[in-house]
């Protein structure tokens, strides 16, 4: 890992006393093998799974740290035959959760079960397209009509859905009937958008999976024309709405010479170790799924509240906002350092092997010198 | 015949959550409701017990912090008044004395 003067007299920022989220592969197997999928192929991870009780037993820590959300993933949660005991212990240690699935195994028993809880955010369900054709496509054949099939029995018994979008080559033309299909069809209030990253599975079908430049710009055009359509119904942290946003914001600051914006200029971009933290299926605690390498300790071993306040690597992570960009060959010159984040580590991790790096992927100045526009 | 005393109680699955320099949140995980407090607030927060009264509270306060206003009796009041219409706490009545 690069070593940068900015480091040695940082002080680390503020941080709360316990992560407000934590987000559990609590199952290490999926009934699905999604061509881009970052979970699997990732040679950091064992892939296996904790017994029941380990998770309840940790469920009682994080009651004590007053943590508020335990976020519910994989791997595919609804594979767990015990998932109503383990929602069970997050209930009695005053915690809310969500579900992060591909929806193909919810039937009306759970979903019951899940709406009386009182306690569920959501479930996010995938969808990739408007049609068996394109969402199969990179998710299995039979996918669609199962993962529909879930959604309208979350829908059923009242259980709040959201539906995650992920861009890839084969559905970046079908994007206007993905939002037809969910908000004016299914009636979702909601849906959320990102691309397929350079991450697990997605490295060996990157050729075939990942948008190119073309397609980020397609992509780009729509969602633009679409959130119109569909004012706050459309949503993006990161992918081509975020980027297609953003850069517009970066290129009028640029054009207008304003100054820098408030994290600009320096690796800022994740702020997920400030308030979250992960833990993986087979109990290793980590910064975030995206870094499943870097564990920080194990569950039920390891305290998580000294994890979080103390663990040297994992403020490392935090204080990777310090590092300037103008320390990097990569951003050498670039006008739009001012305005940039760096974007993910994770992303930024696998592309380029080193945490402390911008991320390639998300670089305006490089999607630009590839033949691109700002919409 | 006085009126009955309210005694505020804490709603047992309140969680109260410390964040930055005694600032803490308010968590109900039912409702999902959450109430940003103060340092003051979270002293008032766990004065309630279900046996004081608000007047027991507003010493315990006082007795805890030395720049106490002179206008902290009603606002500790409001403020368990808000901690109640957010579901935080209930009362008990005591009874007629």
């Amino acid at each position: 890992m690069t070593n940068f003067s900015a480091l040695e007299n940082a002080t680390l920022p503020k941080i709360m006393r316990s992560p407000k989220t934590v987000r559990l592969e609590i199952s290490s197997k999926c009934n699905l093998r999604c061509l881009y999928c970052y979970y699997f192929d990732n040679h950091a991870v064992d892939y296996t799974n904790l017994p029941t009780e380990q998770w309840l037993q940790f469920f009682v820590e994080l009651g004590n740290m007053a943590v508020m959300d335990v976020s519910l993933g994989g791997g595919e949660p609804f594979l767990r035959p015990d998932l109503i005991d383990l929602i069970e212990g997050i209930i009695q240690n005053k915690m809310r959760f969500n579900i992060i699935s591909n929806g193909t195994l919810i039937n009306d028993h759970i979903a019951e079960y899940i709406a009386g809880t009182r306690r569920c955010n959501y479930v996010q369900v995938s969808i990739d397209g408007a049609s068996p054709k394109i969402h199969d496509s990179c998710r299995g054949k039979g996918s669609f009509v199962k993962a529909i099939e879930g959604i309208k029995t979350l829908q059923r018994h009242d259980v709040p859905v959201v539906v995650r979008v992920t861009l890839h080559h084969r559905n970046v033309h079908d994007i206007a009937n993905v939002a037809s299909f969910l908000l004016d069809e299914l009636r979702l209030s909601v849906f959320s958008t990102n691309s397929a990253g350079y991450l697990g599975a997605c490295r060996k079908n990157a050729g075939e999976i990942l948008l190119t430049n073309t397609d980020r710009q397609v992509a780009m055009g729509e969602l633009l024309i679409l959130s119109q359509k569909y004012p706050g119904r459309i949503t993006a942290l990161a992918g081509p709405l975020f980027e297609a946003k953003y850069w517009r914001e970066m290129e009028v600051a640029r054009l207008n010479n304003d100054p820098a914006f408030p994290k600009g200029g320096h690796l800022t971009a994740c702020g997920c170790p400030f308030g979250e933290i992960s833990v993986r299926a087979d109990g290793m605690i980590i910064p975030c799924s995206m870094l499943a390498h870097v564990v920080l300790g194990r569950i039920n071993s390891d305290s998580l509240q000294e994890v979080w306040l103390n663990n040297p690597e994992l403020n490392r992570l935090r204080m990777r906002q310090n590092i300037p960009l103008n320390e990097f060959d990569f951003c050498r010159d670039c006008d739009y350092m001012p305005y940039c984040t760096g974007n993910c580590p994770g992303v930024a991790f696998t592309l380029t092997g080193d945490i402390n790096h911008p991320s390639p992927d998300a670089c305006l100045r490089k999607f630009l010198a590839e033949g691109g526009n700002i919409p | 015949m006085n009126k009955p005393k309210k005694t505020p109680v804490q709603n047992p699955l309140t969680v109260l959550r410390v964040e930055f320099d005694d600032w803490a949140i308010l968590f109900d995980p039912d409702s999902a409701k959450t109430m940003g407090i103060n340092p003051t607030g979270v002293a008032v927060w766990k004065l309630i017990d279900g046996q004081k009264e608000i007047e027991d509270i507003v010493k315990g306060v006082k007795e805890k912090f030395s720049d106490v206003s002179t206008s902290a009796e009603k606002e500790i009041s409001d403020f368990i008044d808000e901690l109640y219409r957010n579901g935080f706490i209930g009362y008990s009545l005591n009874g007629e004395t």
